[in-house]
């Protein structure tokens, strides 16, 4: 670094420390971080023990596995929350909160994948394994084909290990995790130059309903947000570095340009909506301040049209298929939204709220009540004492995202849309609350009772996130098979049904089933299973009209589970969200509705498990 | 003080060692193991953060993120790069791609310390009991947190779900005029005894009195049928447990019009 350059920095720096918040600790000792860490491995295992005691429906379960999550934060949220903490202690209990927390979300399967979006990816890698080629066609998921980074470390790792993978995807999604919470911690610690903010900020955003599972899923959503955070990081060193390290850092921000591009389409498009954000604060607050001029920083602006022209560069040559895949569910959820402003529609009517006990609603609504008050305490500190910083007034811009999460809950179609876009709309949000909780600690006197008042909402953010997220609270632990419930209906099988469709049917024939064993045969089956067959398992009798729609979506097999006529639906539907009677079940399938296909001329049964039976329909749908 | 840099070399020594053994052609993938994981998700970024970053520029925790950003952009990208060519994702294209960026950056990273002092470590300001204590609780932790592992590990393996037993009928890819193959897998709990019934047109042609299986274990015949497919509307196959004779405990057919090979 040259003189002018460091005296530059330094002056800078001081500039922008000015509003530093309490004391930062400095000094290379851990703290408390062993002992914490013992508690928070003491709160895993309550948690792993929570899971063996769901596996055998006992109901102590639920009770060992709250006491286990809280165990893992809140002497967490205790230290962080401390100004004695050195900036290596807080990173590194960060590291094991995040850690700990991905094994939460690993426990509860650690044999195989469960949720449904990973069943799609696995699919993804196993054809890029099969063929040594990228872009294969696949009904199960389109757009995870176009988006294929997480498949490629998937598919380097497993060629040079052998790992199967399940294995591998554990491995990588374990350490995208790593790079997420240091990623994310150092981006939060540039923006205010401050290890006590960024600290509360990364723990507020693991508090996030969706921080434990979704974004812990081997999923492409969940592969790409670390690399998002790890380009905010590397954007906001970019600025703080003058002259030494920056072809490295400049190398390193296009190298996780395109890769953020090619990992996912939402993340992609929401890291440039804040990029913009910067940008246009930048350039705003580029004036002379305190006798110093602000470095002028034109990166921003070209780092915001580079993500722009690789992101229209992707989507026109690669991509397409993204279009029609986010346009329709946008666009209804956007109408819907647009007739609840206008008083068209009654956002009571499709309201949904949280499923489960009753306290455990009331906990979600309390939470969101402390996020939005908050959200106004943080944005007034921003306004009162950093509107001269581009990077925080951007996050502050951003954390009003969440309010549109919230908005979403009342359409129809949005309720999944909100729950998505919780791992983005906290990002900034969490920044914002730990401005505003971090001023509440500038208290002149600080006794454990002030200490605990700021604890407190952490604590409820983190309890509304337990109950507000995924899985639903029918799912919270493993345990015996429940009719489409998700995670609850992966079982054996099931999973044996589809490895025999794969081994003796061979791949990609088209199949109708119900949401469980589509996703099963779509992966374990290596077969191609078809949406939109709902009305053909609930006609009475296969007919001329049912002949004729199987013939115009060429269905080869039919895979029957006669299960589904043993008790409703858990999450309201058998077969696709959309089917006729959809959250409004008030009796199982008829059974004579599964059997149907039983006697009918060539159709022939060519597998019985018991409860699976799997019909051939080639000759129906192609003739003989 | 100039010093040896035993991470880089260590860096070139797997690089070498990994990509030797898969471009031989020896079939060592799986007994690479931990060596792989390091060749695929740690050396590429390790390297090219030592090349691109002079020593002391980024503290521990950017180095480590830096690190590993690097790496998993260096396989995400790699797999577009490596489809373009004709070899496409394959382990020896994979071994080449990224055991050139691991070694060429570490030959670059290697230059760039050459000189370059030695950094002292931090001195230690806590007494030896009280690290001696901390110690206790880091393994402390580590042992518990293996324990949680092996409690959940050990639990999903022995979930109990409902036991049952498949049987499948299919044409036979290869097998001659009229035939068909039948099989039946255990997934039961403990031993099971069956008896097999074959039936064409309703008429008993072949029956198996006593099928054993253990759990897991799997039975499968290809049976050629007494009479031309042409004149065959059905063919079924019943499975009884010999503990429950009077009930079809599994029930498949196949229909004359589907596909058979004639």
């Amino acid at each position: 670094m040259t003189v002018q350059a460091a005296e530059k920095r330094t002056l800078v720096d001081a500039a922008r420390n000015a509003s530093s918040y309490a004391a930062e600790a400095e000094g290379p000792g851990w703290g408390h971080l062993p002992a914490l860490g013992l508690i928070g491995a003491c709160g895993l295992l309550l948690v792993a023990c929570a899971y063996t005691a769901g596996r055998a429906d006992l109901p102590v379960g639920t009770l060992l596995r709250w006491i286990g999550l809280l165990l893992l934060f809140v002497p967490t949220a205790f230290r962080l929350l401390s100004p004695a903490a050195a900036r290596r202690e807080r990173i590194g209990l960060l590291v094991v909160l995040a850690m700990n927390f991905y094994l939460v979300k690993v426990l509860y399967s650690p044999l195989e994948f469960r949720f449904s979006d990973e069943f799609q990816h696995w699919r993804s890698t196993d054809d890029i394994m099969q063929t040594g080629r990228l872009f294969q066609f696949q009904h199960f998921l389109p757009t995870s084909l176009v988006y294929p980074a997480l498949q490629n470390v998937m598919v380097a790792l497993i060629s040079l290990t052998g790992l199967d993978i399940f294995s591998a995807g554990i491995v990588v999604m374990g350490l995208v995790r790593l790079l997420f919470v240091l990623a994310l911690y150092l981006f939060y610690e540039q923006a205010l130059d401050s290890a006590y903010v960024a600290g509360i900020a990364s723990l507020l955003y693991m508090a996030n309903p969706h921080y434990q599972f979704l974004n812990a899923m081997f999923t492409y959503q969940a592969f790409a947000l670390p690399i998002l955070a790890y380009v905010l990081f590397i954007i906001a060193r970019k600025q703080r570095t003058h002259d030494v390290g920056s072809v490295g850092l400049h190398l390193a921000l296009l190298l996780s340009l395109v890769t953020v591009v090619i990992s996912h389409h939402l993340t992609s498009y929401l890291l440039l909506a804040f990029l913009v954000l910067w940008t246009l604060a930048t350039f705003w607050r580029q004036r002379k301040r305190n006798g110093l001029y602000e470095p002028h920083r034109p990166e921003i602006g070209g780092t915001t049209i580079l993500l722009f022209v690789l992101i229209v560069t992707w989507l026109v040559y690669v991509a397409t298929v993204t279009v029609g895949y986010l346009v329709e569910p946008v666009s209804a959820v956007a109408s819907e939204l647009i007739s609840l402003t206008t008083r068209e529609a009654n956002p009571g009517a499709v309201f949904r709220p949280p499923q489960g006990p009753s306290w455990e609603r009331y906990t979600s609504y309390a939470a969101v009540g402390v996020l939005l008050i908050g959200l106004a305490l943080g944005t007034l500190q921003i306004a009162r004492k950093h509107q001269r910083n581009a990077l925080v007034l951007a996050l502050g811009l951003g954390s009003f995202g969440y309010l549109g999460g919230v908005a979403l809950r009342f359409t129809s179609g949005g309720a999944e849309l909100a729950g998505r876009s919780f791992p983005f709309t906290f990002l900034p949000l969490a920044f914002v609350l730990a401005v505003g909780l971090a001023e509440l600690s500038r208290l002149p006197r600080r006794p454990w009772i002030a200490q605990l008042v700021l604890v407190l909402p952490c604590i409820g953010i983190y309890l509304g996130g337990l109950t507000s997220g995924w899985p639903p609270y029918w799912a919270r632990l493993p345990g015996p098979y429940l009719v489409e419930a998700s995670e609850r209906s992966i079982e054996p099988q099931g999973v044996e049904a589809a490895k025999w469709a794969r081994s003796a049917l061979g791949r990609n024939n088209r199949m109708a089933t119900n949401f469980t064993n589509f996703h099963l045969m779509g992966s374990y089956g290596a077969q191609d299973p078809v949406f939109g067959t709902s009305a053909l398992f609930f006609a009475p009798r296969i007919g001329s009209e049912q002949v004729a729609e199987i013939r115009q979506k060429e269905l080869d097999y039919f895979v029957v589970d006669k299960r589904l006529s043993s008790m409703l639906p858990v999450r309201g539907f058998y077969f696709e969200g959309w089917e006729a009677m959809a959250q409004r079940y008030t009796e199982p399938i008829a059974p004579g509705m599964l059997a149907k296909f039983d006697g009918v001329p060539n159709v022939s049964r060519v597998f019985d498990s018991g409860d699976i039976v799997i019909y051939d329909v080639r000759t129906l749908s192609h003739g003989p | 003080m100039v010093r040896r840099h035993p991470a880089l070399t260590a860096v070139i020594t797997i690089s070498l060692l990994v990509m030797g053994l898969v471009l031989a052609g020896i079939p060592v993938q799986e007994g690479l193991g931990i060596l792989g994981l390091l060749f695929v998700l740690i050396l590429p970024g390790y390297a090219l953060t030592a090349a691109l970053f002079a020593p002391g520029i980024l503290d521990a925790p950017e180095h480590i993120t830096i690190a590993i950003g690097l790496s998993i952009s260096a396989a995400a990208i790699g797999g577009f790069v490596l489809n373009l060519t004709p070899w496409g994702l394959r382990a020896s294209s994979w071994a080449m791609f990224l055991g050139s960026i691991s070694l060429g950056s570490s030959v670059v990273g290697l230059s760039r310390r050459r000189g370059a002092p030695m950094s002292r470590p931090l001195a230690t300001t806590t007494r030896p009991k009280r690290r001696r204590g901390k110690a206790f609780l880091v393994v402390a932790a580590v042992l518990v947190t293996a324990g949680s592992i092996m409690v959940a590990y050990r639990g999903a393996a022995t979930q109990r779900y409902p036991e049952f037993t498949q049987l499948w009928i299919q044409p036979p890819v290869d097998a001659g005029h009229g035939s068909v193959r039948i099989g039946v897998r255990s997934m039961e709990a403990a031993p099971r005894q069956y008896k097999l019934r074959l039936e064409v047109d309703d008429a008993v042609v072949r029956e198996w009195s006593s099928i054993t299986l253990n759990p897991g274990g799997t039975w499968e015949t290809t049976v050629v049928l007494p009479v031309r497919r042409a004149s065959v509307e059905r063919i079924d196959a019943l499975l009884y447990r010999l503990d429950r004779p009077a009930d079809v405990y599994r029930r498949v057919e196949l229909w004359g019009g589907n596909e058979v090979n004639e």
